[in-house]
């Protein structure tokens, strides 16, 4: 039986280690892996073969090398092609909505489960009459009948 | 041949609405006469369709090029395997597929189902029928393949099934040729693999609504839905994985799956109809979600039309999406109106689907499933969501927006890991009850796996949290399905004495659906692994090369040796030789190529790649050849090393074989055999 300590210790270590995550690649090749073809649908900046991409990626190297800032080329950018560069709808305006209601979705869905089993077990419990032996959850040794209940339950 | 193709529509349709209403009052009256011939009118629509399909075909094969469709999708230099898959290369003629699988489906579900389903059989028509009257009308009216072109008086062309006035028959000395992208040999087989999936969910919906209609509602259907839920099911995955693998090898951008609308719409449904075989066991158990499962298997059906609407009416712009035509209208009232009749036969039939049963514990095997079934709906909603969202956000503020794998994979990846959590603990799980106790005991082999598999990561291969958290979710899953294998070995080891190897066969042989049920989960770890793998520790570089130096990327060393070209029939090919190495073992030459086609679509699109692949176990080395300067003295490339690629599709097969074990029939002899002899062995 793995012991509590240890799990703590492997959780807290895996969080000290998640700085580390943040790797420091070529901003440009990162900045083009973060901006996405405003032409074709779903085809990132890095691997897109249209015209506008190169002429993109060579507008990347040339601001780098004036010494922009990855924000702010990204940013050039979204002015100039409009937001479809991100490959994401911005976080403005009605575009949270995108955002929010997939946020909702999972959380009503998981409430709603919850909600189901809990009614599910409580009228269990004030009914009481659960069959005779079904008290003892089965253990490790039961474990072919309990497979073969279930074959025949089909 | 147009004009028999054509006129088999028109009667098929007009026979499917004749079936239709008959089966319906045959139902009400409980007239046997009206019934069979009910039944008999699917029979004869089917072969109908069949003939339709066979004309379609025999026009392309004959290049028939009178017949618009024929000439927007074929050509004379066309290779006769691609005239025949040109059929469901465009819109018309892959509406009329849609209905030609569907008659096909219905013949051997009726032949199947017809003694099993006294009480439904008249609403199993009329569903079955309905559906058809839908798609043949759409195919006369909207979409219709058989239409000819003609040339106006006023020398303009236009397509028609019968003459306009004052025009003349217009043939064209040949066609424009079917669009490159499609000229794979995945694409011939990756829709008919979707079709057979997206299709086939049709009959889970007749199922439901046939319950509905007759009132028949025991939970006996939960049982015999099941194979003709994880038949279409597989053939899904199975389409999906190869639209995968088409991307892979024809786009040439590394990636297999480009969250596009088209896929979208084909995981949508897949993820509904992997909620439904789960949801369905817990019926078929306990007597449970019966309201939930006649849903589910209506909105299965009812999100690939969704899908079907999404990507063939081109609402959405995508690489696939036809252009915009007046089959939008048909599907979107389709859509409303079936869920309109759906929900009033759910509502009429709200008292006959009251659960059974209770749980003694909420921490049991059918919460989780439970949860499990939420998560996929959820993943299903926020995908469709995220797919239409860029219409509505265009409408509301005039502004375009792109909704593209970013947004996926921050939306969809939590609920995917949140449901492998799941499949690591679902089936550890007890039905109606399991103590905490028992739990910690059955789930300590899993999390340790999943501890052991963390940590090496951590340790040797990267500090990047999310590869480390998903791939111990497929430890923990893998821990699970490995132990729930060897306890079952052991347990029938102890109990009959056989030794570990025909323990273990005998006990997957006792309930196949049980372990072929774990194989399909041990195939989707596989993919999972290839995923992760292959999208976070992908390798990249997009160079120049001139002849006969290298590049180097992820330890392989890349050498352009030389340019050829060739010849085919309908389109010369540029070659690239790229020698290729690690460290200093030879791993063989890639040839990449660029296709250059002659036919007007060809011409349109420009050249297509395919790309040189070199897979193993381990990563797959996949070269893009994207043109050369210099009469061929400098190539342009683009070069990916995408680690574990190759388990995605052994993952794909596993899935597949898996289902396989879990539905296949054994003969009851043979099953009766095994149970005798189990049944003398004393069970401890």
């Amino acid at each position: 039986m793995l012991s509590k300590r240890f799990l703590l210790a492997f959780f807290f270590l895996l969080l000290v280690a998640m700085p580390v995550l943040a790797q420091d690649g070529d901003p440009a090749t990162e900045l083009q892996k973060e901006l996405w073809c405003p032409i074709c649908q779903g085809i990132r900046l890095d691997v897109c073969e249209q015209k506008v991409c190169q002429q993109m990626r060579d507008l990347i190297d040339e601001e780098l090398a004036a010494g922009k800032s990855k924000e702010e080329i990204k940013q050039q950018f979204i002015e100039f092609y409009g937001p479809v560069v991100l490959g994401e709808p911005p976080r403005q305006g009605i575009n949270w909505l995108a955002w929010i209601i997939p946020v909702l979705l999972a959380a009503g869905g998981l409430l709603f489960a919850g909600w189901m089993t809990r009614s599910w077990s409580r009228r269990v419990q004030s009914q009481v009459d659960v069959a005779p032996g079904a008290d003892a959850p089965p253990d490790e040794d039961s474990y072919l009948s309990q497979v073969e209940r279930e074959i025949e339950d089909l | 041949m147009a004009d028999l193709g054509y006129i088999a529509l028109v009667l098929a349709f007009i026979v499917a609405l004749y079936g239709f209403v008959v089966s319906l009052v045959g139902g009400r009256r409980r007239d046997q006469v009206l019934i069979i011939s009910g039944r008999n009118s699917l029979y004869a629509v089917a072969g109908l369709v069949v003939v339709a399909t066979s004309a379609l075909w025999y026009l392309f094969v004959t290049n028939n090029f009178s017949i618009e469709f024929v000439a927007s999708h074929s050509e004379r230099s066309l290779p006769l395997f691609y005239r025949f898959s040109a059929l469901w290369g465009g819109q018309a003629g892959s509406l009329l597929f849609w209905v030609f699988i569907l008659s096909l489906y219905s013949v051997i579900f009726l032949l199947v189902e017809w003694r099993r389903q006294q009480r439904r059989r008249p609403y199993i028509v009329a569903t079955l029928l309905a559906v058809h009257v839908f798609f043949l009308l759409v195919v006369l009216v909207a979409a219709n393949p058989f239409e000819r072109l003609w040339v106006l008086a006023d020398g303009t062309t236009q397509a028609a099934l019968f003459r306009p006035g004052g025009a003349s028959l217009f043939i064209p000395a040949d066609g424009s040729g079917l669009s490159p992208l499609l000229q794979n040999y995945w694409m011939v087989f990756h829709p008919v693999f979707l079709y057979l999936g997206y299709v086939g969910l049709t009959l889970p919906m007749v199922y439901a609504v046939s319950g509905l209609m007759s009132g028949d509602l025991d939970n006996r259907w939960a049982k015999d839905v099941r194979v003709w839920n994880l038949i279409p099911w597989m053939f899904l995955t199975a389409g999906i994985l190869m639209g995968s693998q088409w991307a892979y090898v024809e786009l040439g951008w590394g990636g297999f799956w480009a969250w596009d609308p088209v896929e979208n719409a084909s995981l949508i449904p897949w993820l509904t109809a992997t909620a439904f075989l789960h949801s369905i066991m817990i019926q078929q158990q306990r007597g449970m979600l019966k309201v939930w499962n006649v849903s589910l298997a209506f909105i299965g059906f009812w999100l690939v039309i969704i899908g079907t609407f999404i990507t063939r009416s081109g609402i959405i712009d995508s690489v696939h999406a036809f252009a915009l035509s007046n089959v939008g209208p048909m599907f979107l009232s389709f859509i409303i109106l079936s869920f309109a009749v759906f929900m009033y036969l759910l509502w009429q039939r709200l008292p006959l689907l009251q659960s059974e049963s209770e749980l003694d514990s909420m921490l049991s095997r059918e919460s989780a499933f439970l949860y499990v079934n939420v998560l996929f709906i959820v993943a299903a909603f926020v995908t469709l969501f995220g797919t239409i969202f860029p219409i509505v956000s265009e409408a509301l503020t005039n502004t375009k927006i792109a909704v593209s794998a970013p947004y996926f994979n921050k939306v969809d990846g939590p609920i995917f890991l949140g449901i492998l959590l799941l499949m690591g603990i679902g089936p550890l799980l007890g039905w109606r009850r399991s103590s905490t106790d028992m739990l910690r005991k059955s789930l300590a082999p899993p999390l340790a796996m999943a501890l052991f598999v963390m940590v090496v990561l951590f340790m040797f291969v990267t500090h990047n949290w999310l590869p480390i958290l998903a791939w111990g979710l497929t430890g923990l899953v893998l821990g699970t399905i490995l132990w729930e294998y060897f306890r079952g070995a052991r347990a029938r080891r102890k109990a009959t004495g056989e030794v570990w190897p025909l323990a273990l066969l005998r006990v997957m042989g006792r309930n196949q659906r049980r372990y072929g049920g774990y194989m399909v989960h041990l195939g989707v770890v596989m993919i999972t692994v290839a995923v992760v793998g292959a999208t976070i520790f992908q390798s990249n570089l997009k160079t120049s090369i001139p002849l006969n130096e290298s590049v180097e990327l992820a330890g392989y060393t890349f050498t352009y040796t030389g340019l050829e070209q060739e010849k085919l029939s309908n389109h010369d090919a540029a070659i690239a030789n790229v020698l290729v190495q690690k460290g200093d073992t030879l791993i063989g030459t890639l040839r990449p190529r660029m296709n250059f086609y002659s036919g007007i679509s060809g011409r349109d699109m420009g050249p297509t790649t395919e790309v040189g692949l070199h897979t193993n176990l381990y990563e797959d080395v996949y070269v893009v050849f994207n043109g050369w300067e210099a009469d061929g003295n400098l190539g342009a490339f683009e070069i990916f090393v995408n680690p574990l690629m190759l388990w995605m599709w052994i993952g794909g097969l596993v899935m597949i074989f898996g289902t396989l074990f879990a539905v296949w029939p054994i003969p009851k002899s043979a099953t009766r055999r095994v149970r005798v002899a189990a049944a003398a062995q004393p069970v401890s």
